[in-house]
């Protein structure tokens, strides 16, 4: 498919989507896959989308707008933790590990707590921290379309890669 | 062009958009890393002319009146808190890139 077709078939769903929220987005596609999209990183990509709308509009200042119930921000993301036969390990540099120690990784949700009048400010390992959150986000997103489009028949629609 | 004669490689077209989407990922919480870097060994920055208008849009705004006097004053600010600019913008890009990205999902769904 050429740049252009693309960007003609995409303008139905460009247009569908103009001032749509990120998260409703994805109900949008939840809805036209007749599915609904559930996965555990959906409520730490909702906060990140929080952080960016308290970036944007009030440039970090937290305000009423981004608390919750209990009066918190809340930014979540997902990080990789070292761990040395299931222990935790804070400093990867120089770390020593007796031959037969298992060496693994697990994915762990960190969070930045903020109350309102406080600002937020974010580090660039933070963004690296986002953005891979997001990449994480992006394989179940694709995983869940992957999965509604093996239930629907369509000859020619779905190959393997 | 319609649905029904409208043929896409579902399993294609995931992959690619999900490709795209981690590239320009990587490349835009790079520039946070840079932006760090940048701060740490200078403590005065220069700016390019059209930084004011690139920053427009990012939590900072153009003022109708005294322009000129506002444009000085946003600069000065950009300057003194340039890494906290940078990593501001990097996450309101890359939610953006978040939002074309779903857009494009939500185009695969449609041409299920």
């Amino acid at each position: 498919m050429s740049g252009q077709q693309f960007y003609d078939l995409g303008a139905e769903a460009r247009k569908e989507a103009r001032y749509t929220s990120v998260p409703k987005l994805v109900e949008k596609i939840s809805k036209e896959i007749g599915e609904e999209i559930y996965f555990d990183d959906l409520p730490i990509f909702n906060s990140i989308y929080n952080a960016r709308n308290c970036l944007a509009h009030r440039r970090g200042e937290i305000g009423k707008e981004d608390i919750d119930e209990n009066g918190d921000f809340k930014l979540l993301w997902k990080t990789l933790q070292l761990t040395v036969d299931g222990a935790p390990q804070e400093q990867i540099r120089g770390l020593y590990v007796e031959a037969g120690n298992q060496v693994g990784f697990r994915f762990i949700v960190s969070e930045k707590k903020l109350s309102a009048g406080e600002k937020l400010v974010l580090t660039a390992q933070d963004c690296q921290n986002i953005a891979f959150t997001l990449a994480g986000f992006s394989a179940n997103m694709t995983k869940a379309i992957e999965n509604a489009a093996r239930k629907i028949i369509v000859p020619g629609s779905f190959a393997s890669q | 062009m319609t649905k029904q004669n409208t043929t896409i490689n579902i399993s294609h077209e995931l992959n690619h958009a999900k490709t795209s989407f981690i590239n320009d990922l990587e490349r835009i919480s790079k520039y946070a890393v840079i932006a760090e870097q940048v701060s740490k060994i200078s403590s005065e920055i220069q700016l390019p002319e059209n930084s004011i208008e690139f920053f427009f849009g990012f939590g900072i705004h153009s003022s109708p009146t005294n322009a000129k006097e506002h444009d000085e004053a946003i600069q000065q600010e950009v300057l003194e808190n340039y890494y906290e600019y940078s990593t501001r913008y990097a996450v309101i890009v890359m939610i953006t890139t978040c939002e074309m990205y779903l857009i494009r999902l939500l185009w695969i769904a449609k041409n299920m």
